[in-house]
Formats: C-alpha cells, sequence, structure tokens
C-alpha cells in the first residue's frame, strides 16, 4: 500500500532495560551471544539535567531522558517524538494519594510532572532544543505509532527527527492494574541519510493480515518481550544489532501490524 | 516548506456554550459565557462545565471504556451529524484508511482519582477500577474509533494545552506520507481533580471568570470540550474551509511559566505561515491561546508583535469556554472555521481595561470585519513549552 516510501536510516540507537542498561552490555543479548535475566535496575542519573532539575524528576523522566541522551547526535537540536503508553505511575500515584487528604493540595513541582509532556519538556530545556516535539501514547502499540509518527515527521520534514520511547512499572496500588512489570526504554535518531554509523534503513507499512507479531531471535528476551509495551521493540533491536535484512510485524492497532522492513547496506 | 491544504469537511463540538456549532455561535453572537462559579472545590473559581455528560452511557458493546472523558467523546460524536459523516467516509475510503489523531491532556484519569477514594484497609484500588480502559490515554483513541467502526493509523497526543492543534500536525504528516487517505482529529478533555487543584497550586487560577488581556487578569478558568474534524484532501459539498498551514516549537524554557519573550510562540507562528505559504499581512485575525495569566498573555503578545502588524485583529475565547486545556486547540480551531464561514470577529470577552503594556489589537467587541477574512491564525500553547499554531483559509 506504501510501497513509494522512501527509505528511512536508523543512525543511532540505545537502549535502557535490566541488564542492558546502554547498547554495548545489551549487544551480546541482542545479537544471542547471551541469555538474558532480570535484574535490579539502577537508578539513571542523566548528566545533562543539572542537578536541580534532576532533583525535581521521577526514575521515569530519568529513563526517557537516558536514552535520548545516549542516542541523540551530540550538540544536535532534532525534532523529537516521544512515547510511553501509560506515562508516569509514579506521580499518579503521588497526585492522586494527595487528594484523599484534607486540604487537597497537589504541589506544584508534581503537577507540571503530571503531564505526559513532562520527559520532553525536561528534555528540551537540557537539550536548549527549541525543535518541535510531541508526546503520544497507543497502549500496547505505543512503539509501533511513535516509530510511524517519527518516520512521517523524517519524510515531510526532511530532518533527523530523535524518537525516544519508554515505559516504567507502577507501584502499589496501581502495579496491580498494569501489566508492566520491567523498565525498558529505546531511542533511535531518524533520517533520510545514511551515514557511517547508520545500522539499517526502515521502510513501513500497515498490515490487517492477521499474521503474529514478531517474537525475538534470543527466546531469553521473550519474557521481557511482555513485560513492557515498548519492549516490542525487541525485535527490531535484535533485527539491527544482528545486521538481518529482515521483514518484521510490530503490534498496532485493532490487532493490525505495522510491518517493518529492514536493508544493511 | 508549503504544504498542501487539507478540507475540514465535518466537525462537531460540545463545550460550555453549548451542543454543537450552531450552539457556540450563537453564544459567541450573543456573548453569553458558558463559565459558572463552582461550588464543590476548596477554593472559589469558575468552570467551564459541559452538562449532560454524567448520565450519558456509552454503547452497551463498548461499556467496557465507561468514564466522564469518554461519555464527553459519545456525546460530541453524536453531535453536529458527525457519525452520519465518518459513515460516508468509511464508504468512500475504507475503515482501515482513515486515520485518527486525539488530543487529550485527562482522558479519564478522573477514574483513578475516584478509585483512591475507595480505597480499602490494606491501601488496595477497588477490583472494578480499570487503568487501561479509562486512565491510559489510549483509552480515548480505542473508544473513539470502536465507536465509529474505523481501524486504521493514529495515536493520542498529550501535550498539555496543545495536544489538540497538534493532532492537525500529525494528520496532515500521516496522509501526506501515504499511511491513510483522510483522517479524523480530536479532542476531549474533562475536569479533573488533579487540573483543577493542580492549576490552583501554581496560583494560575482566577476567583473571577477569566479575563484575558485585561489588565488586571489574574488567572484561568478551566473547562472541558470535546471536538472532532475530519480532514480530507478533496472539498466535500459545503466545505468552506481548509488547514493551510502549521508551526511547531518547544519554549525549552522551564516546566510550567512560557519564555518571557515568547521566543517558541513566535517560532511557531512563523513556521505556520511559511507552511501555508503565507505573509503575515495575509491573516486577518488571530485567536490568541489568551489564557488570562499575566505571564502567558505578556508572553504572546511580545510573540505577535514580532510576527504580525499591530493592527491584526485578536481575541482569546477562553473568556467564553474556559480552557479546556487538552481539547483547546481543536475547539478554538473550530471556532476559526466558524469565523471563517461566517464572516464574523468574537470579542475577546471579559475585557473591561486593556493592558496598555500590550501592543497587539484586541478586541473588545464582536464585530464584522470590513473586508473579507481568507486566513485566520490559532495558538496554542502548552505545559512543557510546547507550541502549536494553525492556520485556516476560506476555499476559493
Amino acid at each position: 500500500m506504501n510501497s513509494l516510501m522512501k527509505p528511512v536510516y536508523i543512525n543511532t540507537l540505545s537502549i535502557a532495560a535490566p541488564n542492558m542498561v546502554g547498547l554495548d552490555e545489551a549487544m551480546p543479548v541482542l545479537t544471542g551471544q547471551a541469555q538474558w535475566q532480570s535484574a535490579e535496575f539502577p537508578k539513571l542519573a542523566p548528566q545533562l539535567l543539572p542537578a536541580n532539575e534532576r532533583r525535581r524528576t521521577t526514575p521515569y523522566i530519568k529513563l526517557a531522558l537516558h536514552v535520548a541522551d545516549e542516542a541523540n547526535i551530540k550538540e544536535r537540536q532534532l525534532p523529537a517524538v516521544f512515547a510511553s503508553s501509560n506515562g508516569d505511575f509514579q506521580i499518579s500515584n503521588t497526585i492522586c494519594n494527595s487528594l484523599t487528604m484534607e486540604p487537597k493540595f497537589i504541589s506544584p513541582t508534581q503537577f507540571h510532572n503530571s503531564v505526559h509532556n513532562a520527559p520532553s519538556g525536561y528534555w528540551a530545556i537540557a537539550a536548549k532544543s527549541p525543535a518541535a516535539s510531541t508526546s503520544i501514547s497507543t497502549g500496547d502499540s505505543t512503539y509501533a505509532s511513535g516509530l510511524l509518527e517519527a518516520v512521517t515527521q523524517v519524510l515531510s520534514g526532511q530532518e533527523d527527527v530523535l524518537f525516544v520511547a519508554y515505559d516504567y512499572p507502577a507501584e502499589a496500588p496501581l502495579n496491580k492494574f498494569s501489566d508492566v512489570t520491567e523498565p525498558f526504554a529505546t531511542a533511535c535518531v531518524l533520517s533520510l541519510n545514511k551515514t557511517a554509523s547508520s545500522f539499517a534503513s526502515i521502510k513501513l507499512d500497515i498490515t490487517h493480515n492477521s499474521v503474529g507479531k514478531s517474537q525475538c531471535a534470543n527466546a531469553s528476551l521473550n519474557k521481557l518481550q511482555e513485560s513492557n509495551p515498548i519492549a516490542e521493540s525487541l525485535p527490531l533491536l535484535e533485527a539491527l544489532c544482528l545486521k538481518n535484512n529482515t521483514t518484521l510485524f510490530l503490534p498496532h492497532l485493532n490487532n493490525a501490524k505495522l510491518k517493518v522492513d529492514i536493508i544493511h547496506g | 516548506m508549503p504544504i498542501s491544504p487539507l478540507f475540514i469537511t465535518a466537525s462537531s463540538m460540545i463545550n460550555a456554550l453549548g451542543r454543537g456549532k450552531t450552539a457556540t455561535f450563537s453564544a459567541l453572537q450573543e456573548k453569553q459565557s458558558g463559565l459558572r462559579l463552582s461550588k464543590n472545590l476548596d477554593f472559589s473559581t469558575w468552570l467551564g462545565k459541559v452538562n449532560g455528560v454524567d448520565d450519558y452511557p456509552l454503547e452497551d458493546h463498548l461499556s467496557v471504556f465507561s468514564c466522564r472523558n469518554n461519555q464527553l467523546a459519545k456525546l460530541t460524536l453524536d453531535t453536529d451529524g458527525f457519525r452520519n459523516a465518518i459513515k460516508q467516509a468509511i464508504n468512500k475510503y475504507g475503515a482501515d484508511r482513515i486515520g485518527i489523531f486525539l488530543g487529550s491532556s485527562t482522558s479519564g484519569s478522573e477514574e483513578t482519582e475516584k478509585a483512591y477514594l475507595k480505597r480499602d484497609e490494606k491501601g488496595d484500588l477497588p477490583a472494578d477500577y480499570d487503568f487501561m480502559h479509562t486512565h491510559n490515554f489510549t483509552s480515548l483513541l480505542d473508544y473513539t474509533q470502536q465507536s465509529l467502526g474505523l481501524s486504521g493509523v493514529g495515536h493520542v497526543i498529550s501535550t498539555a494545552c496543545s495536544s489538540s492543534a497538534k493532532v492537525f500536525a500529525a494528520a496532515h504528516r500521516h496522509i501526506e506520507a501515504g499511511f491513510c487517505d483522510a483522517a479524523i482529529v480530536g479532542g476531549v478533555d474533562t475536569l479533573t481533580q488533579v487540573s483543577l487543584y493542580g492549576f490552583h497550586s501554581l496560583q494560575l487560577t482566577s476567583a473571577e471568570p477569566c479575563r484575558p488581556c485585561d489588565e488586571n487578569r489574574d488567572g484561568i478558568s478551566i473547562g472541558e470540550a470535546g471536538a472532532f474534524a475530519l480532514l480530507e484532501k478533496s472539498p466535500a459539498p459545503g466545505s468552506k474551509v481548509v488547514l493551510k498551514g502549521y508551526g511547531e516549537s518547544s519554549d525549552a524554557y522551564h516546566m510550567s511559566s512560557p519564555h518571557p519573550e515568547g521566543r517558541g510562540a513566535a517560532d511557531a507562528m512563523t513556521q505556520a505561515l511559511n507552511s501555508a505559504a503565507l505573509s503575515a499581512s495575509d491573516i486577518g485575525y488571530i485567536n490568541l491561546h489568551g489564557t488570562a495569566t499575566p505571564a502567558n498573555d505578556a508572553a504572546e503578545d511580545k510573540a505577535i508583535t514580532s510576527v504580525f502588524d499591530t493592527q491584526t485583529p485578536c481575541s482569546s475565547t477562553k473568556g467564553w469556554t474556559g480552557h479546556t486545556l487538552g481539547a483547546a486547540g481543536i475547539t478554538e480551531a473550530i471556532i476559526c472555521a466558524l469565523i471563517l464561514e461566517n464572516q464574523f470577529l468574537p470579542a475577546n470577552l471579559n475585557l473591561k481595561t486593556s493592558d496598555p503594556s500590550l501592543g497587539m489589537h484586541v478586541l473588545s467587541e464582536n464585530m464584522k470585519p470590513e473586508k473579507t477574512i481568507n486566513h485566520v491564525i490559532s495558538n496554542s500553547f502548552g505545559f512543557g513549552g510546547s507550541n502549536c499554531s494553525l492556520i485556516f483559509g476560506l476555499t476559493k
């Protein structure tokens, strides 16, 4: 349906998940040379945020900024797409708790952190980026919708775009109502231009055929793929790191799939 | 880079002024505000509340999505003949070729507020609470898609008060890239305790009906609203208004205060002009973000006077509807379409004493323009420094 789409290059890549904080640490697992195991997730402290700003943020915001910073091309101020299914559970929990008390009071910092675009706002301030930024959600298909939005921005604006996707587990009592059990985030810079460090190019299409979603090549990652909506990116991250030319199907709205053709070279 | 225009071929809206475009337009003409003094809060403020939402149930088979926000979505879909227009669009394009891009700052998060008030002795939330089908932003998208029988691409944008302006840009990009042939854009936002007490804690709510651009303005009045529009590449019979351009930017300044010089706002307006291939003098009216906080209106004024001639008529319609947050962008976009279709410029309601420090030309009374207005611009600026400006034009 959309075979005329120009290829879009993935020029940088970052990841943060248990036992895979940074692409270097993740590479053995993403290339099938090591098994993935769950582990305690470290407290991240993205250095691009000034310490006084960092103190105001949550693990969810720090997760987003960490992968954004790692994927961003230094000194570039790119348009950005931020994608997260659930938003910041910790903020929802704190604010809703405070509204059960009398007198009702919400701290100003908690309130401005409660907007879905809080990570993108902190990012723009930290990266001093006046470029456009959006913040989206589509539940379990958030990664695919975010990738699609980022690609349409590259195609329409002819500019490189930073795509950042992240979700972070809830604490009690919200954890019983969410299926996010592991932190997971990934980011990349998408471009019409191939560079020396390009991973591959992709072409996207939507398919409504009843094809199943792609599974991880490394079976030890299957559990992680089910632990966080953003971890639906794992088959794509594996293909990029394995340098496989392949076609993947990522969950999209209404049981449709985002068809991703990956071409190396 | 200039973009190709998209026709607004159908639209619907509900806000504190009433159900539908006719009710909204009549209230504008008659200078009847929808703001009412709130009775149920710990502080004094005026609200733009929509009546009749709580007793407007969803379809039985979609009842899992029940919450006030989705009920307002249904009420809006059932207004202004919108459902029928979508049925025709499905026949024309196919259900899988119509994209849907919706803005909200609240979604059904009120359900989480209510659930926390019902925690048991162990601190657990009630078993019938359902985060994914109410609070999660995708609830609004999933409900609307299923209610309309759509299966195309789309997403929810939540960038605070610019959310449902940015949906026009996303829809345009997805159509241009060939991922859909037409798109529904929308915004639905409902009053929540989080937004009411949150804005209050920032000392940004007024105890009076909000007075945008007034020398004595002292904060916002919060409202709620739903609105949808269908965007197509070709006109439908009678369609008179097109999306001509859009501009998006970030302030990169502060999480809850605008850049004092309106840097990001000016950038968004300039980009919108460039994408519409228009110059500032082509714009006959500016619908202000105009929230009525001292800092917001001052920053917007600096941005506007840096881009436009100071005689360009401006007004904020927030004195009528309140600030409908995630639904403000599309509510004011449809007001702009009504302005173009009817060649009627709304006053900046509640303006008593013009702020002498503002340089822009704020309309104190409703007026008929002396010559035809062909293009208008609508501004939406949100927390996190998220800015979006949209340009709408009259078709020739």
